[in-house]
């Protein structure tokens, strides 16, 4: 549905994309991460026909947005970063505005799939943050486009809008849309992605399906808590054991990062009992993407 | 385009915009002939003026009264449209209200169309509706020394030149951005036009041709208007199509990025 190749823009003296590749397949949900400032919004303006890039190919639904004349013309659905309505109209106006003129019952199903049935003559001017979320939402999906493009849709939301977000952007895939969304909030992202892509500073550091992710990429990690610090010896020969990927100290904590925790385990503990070290708590705990994130994005 | 005339009405009429100007050249409409037949003399009279200083006001007949109203309602009425229409546009972009619209499907064609359409026809009726509030109150102040059709083409010319004004608050709306100087902006353009036109005396080439011809108050046999009517379409057209080139040159989140 979407397929950009060495996207690339500046404005001025900034290079907000520095060839930038990504892919979404049909039916996917694309969760679109980095940090504020990476490139997301820019790359996903370009990709709703908003902006045009400097140089690269970005191929939406079938169309190249360079030879687009109208954003219209690509037939999404884009939710942007801060959502902008006409305060003086209702919700069901605004969306029979966007709609060009859709049917009223649509009006009343789309409202209701949104949870704005109760609200929906009220004027937008009146809605709190989270309802204007959930209206862009629904203006998004009003003409019922296949790709829908949502710029950070549960940021500034508090958790029961977020999970509803969730659940809307969910319900959308499982109705055979496409959606590339972006978001800081990466338990989000790891709870309904299929495809994650990482962006950091313009370019694109990292894309794959999040199966792959959590296969290769998210590692098992052992935290031990000791009742007197290790000495450093010790740490080096810890470091050097088979399927030891890394060591981390922090205060009386440490932190073992590991190829599997089948093995590791009991080689591990092994280690430290023949070092007569006592261990206050041994946990796994699996190294989840915001770990990744921190790992990968945030290097500078 | 018919959701986007519909919007644009609901905007015209919620958020006050049309009442407003409905409301400024009504009341200059009507204050006119009250001030010069009532409220004058009497404070003239009270500041111990004598009859023979106040013959020349009381000179004045209805058609004086209806020629000073269509000559202050260019200065305030310039004043009224361009403030009141300074956002019509400039705060579309400003604010990203048209993203959503634009991304929906709605063509720059119809939505700039539909500003000018509703806001074009309001000023329009209300420049006419105004005129022929001044004809009716003056004649009851003064007597009726002139026929309804005089005022009707002043009113319908200076709708047309109102109408114009709304081109112009667009355009520099859609390459300024900013409402308060495309305010000054139009302005400048209504005022400078009229003192160029002054200057080399070519007002018949220019859009404020067409009030000077409506304060003449001819009969449509009298008039000769017909240049200065295509210069204004063309210019008007000009400003319609730079509008639409901007607009679509525009890059809508330009902003964000930087």
């Amino acid at each position: 549905m979407i397929s950009v190749r060495g996207l690339t823009k500046k404005y001025g003296d900034v290079l907000a994309l520095n060839n930038v590749n990504m892919y979404v397949n049909k039916g996917e949900i694309y969760g679109f991460i980095g940090h504020n400032g990476a490139g997301k919004s820019t790359a996903m303006g370009i990709l709703a026909g908003l902006s045009n890039p400097d140089d690269g190919e970005c191929v939406v639904n079938g169309m190249n947005v360079r030879d687009v004349k109208h954003p219209g013309d690509l037939r999404i659905g884009y939710l942007p970063e801060e959502p902008r309505f006409y305060p003086w109209m209702s919700a069901a106006e605004a969306l029979e505005y966007y709609g060009g003129g859709i049917r009223k019952p649509r009006i009343e199903e789309i409202l209701d799939w949104v949870g704005l049935s109760g609200i929906g003559d009220r004027r937008i001017g009146g809605y709190s943050r989270g309802m204007k979320q959930r209206l862009g939402i629904a203006s998004a999906m009003v003409r019922d486009p296949d790709l829908l493009i949502l710029d950070e849709p549960s940021s500034a939301l508090d958790p029961e809008g977020r999970s509803d977000v969730l659940r809307l952007i969910s319900e959308m895939k499982q109705l055979g849309k496409t959606i590339l969304f972006s978001s800081h909030i990466l338990s989000d992202v790891e709870r309904i992605c299929d495809t994650v892509g990482m962006i950091r500073n313009g370019e694109m550091i990292l894309e794959k399906s999040l199966e792959d992710i959590q296969r290769s990429s998210i590692k098992p990690v052992f935290e031990i808590g000791f009742s007197v610090p290790i000495k450093l010896p010790l740490l080096e020969e810890l470091k050097k054991m088979e399927g030891v990927d890394s060591v981390d100290i922090d205060e009386s904590c440490l932190k073992v990062l590991v190829e599997g925790s089948d093995r590791s385990s009991i080689d591990i503990m092994s280690f430290l009992s023949a070092h007569n070290i006592s261990v206050e708590y041994f946990q796994l705990k699996r190294r989840d993407l915001e770990d990744l994130f921190l790992r990968e994005v945030m290097v500078i | 385009m018919i959701y986007d005339l519909k919007k644009e009405a609901m905007y015209g009429f919620r958020s006050g915009k049309l009442l407003a100007i409905m409301g400024g050249f009504m009341f200059f409409s009507l204050l006119t002939p009250f001030i010069l037949k009532i409220v004058l003399p009497q404070v003239l009279l009270s500041r111990g003026a004598s009859t023979q200083d106040l013959s020349g006001l009381l000179e004045i007949t209805q058609i004086g009264c209806i020629q000073i109203y269509l000559k202050d309602i260019f200065e305030i009425g310039t004043i009224i449209v361009s403030f009141s229409l300074c956002g019509l546009l400039a705060q579309e972009i400003r604010d990203g209200t048209l993203i959503i619209p634009l991304c929906s499907g709605r063509k720059y064609t119809c939505i700039l169309g539909s500003k000018v359409v509703v806001f074009g026809l309001g000023v329009f009726s209300i420049s006419l509706l105004a005129a022929i509030a001044n004809y009716l109150y003056s004649g009851y102040l003064y007597s009726f020394e002139i026929g309804a059709s005089s005022v009707l083409i002043a009113g319908f010319l200076q709708g047309i030149y109102m109408v114009f004004l709304v081109l112009c608050v667009v355009m520099w709306g859609s390459i300024i951005k900013k409402p308060v100087a495309t305010g000054f902006l139009t302005l400048l353009t209504a005022f400078g036009m009229h003192f160029i036109g002054e200057l080399l005396g070519i007002h018949k080439w220019l859009p404020s041709g067409l009030l000077l011809q409506a304060q003449r108050l001819n009969s449509l046999s009298d008039i000769s208007i017909f240049k200065t009517l295509f210069v204004t379409a063309i210019l008007s057209i000009i400003m319609f199509v730079v509008t639409l080139k901007r607009l679509n040159s525009l890059e809508w989140n330009e902003r964000k990025a930087q």
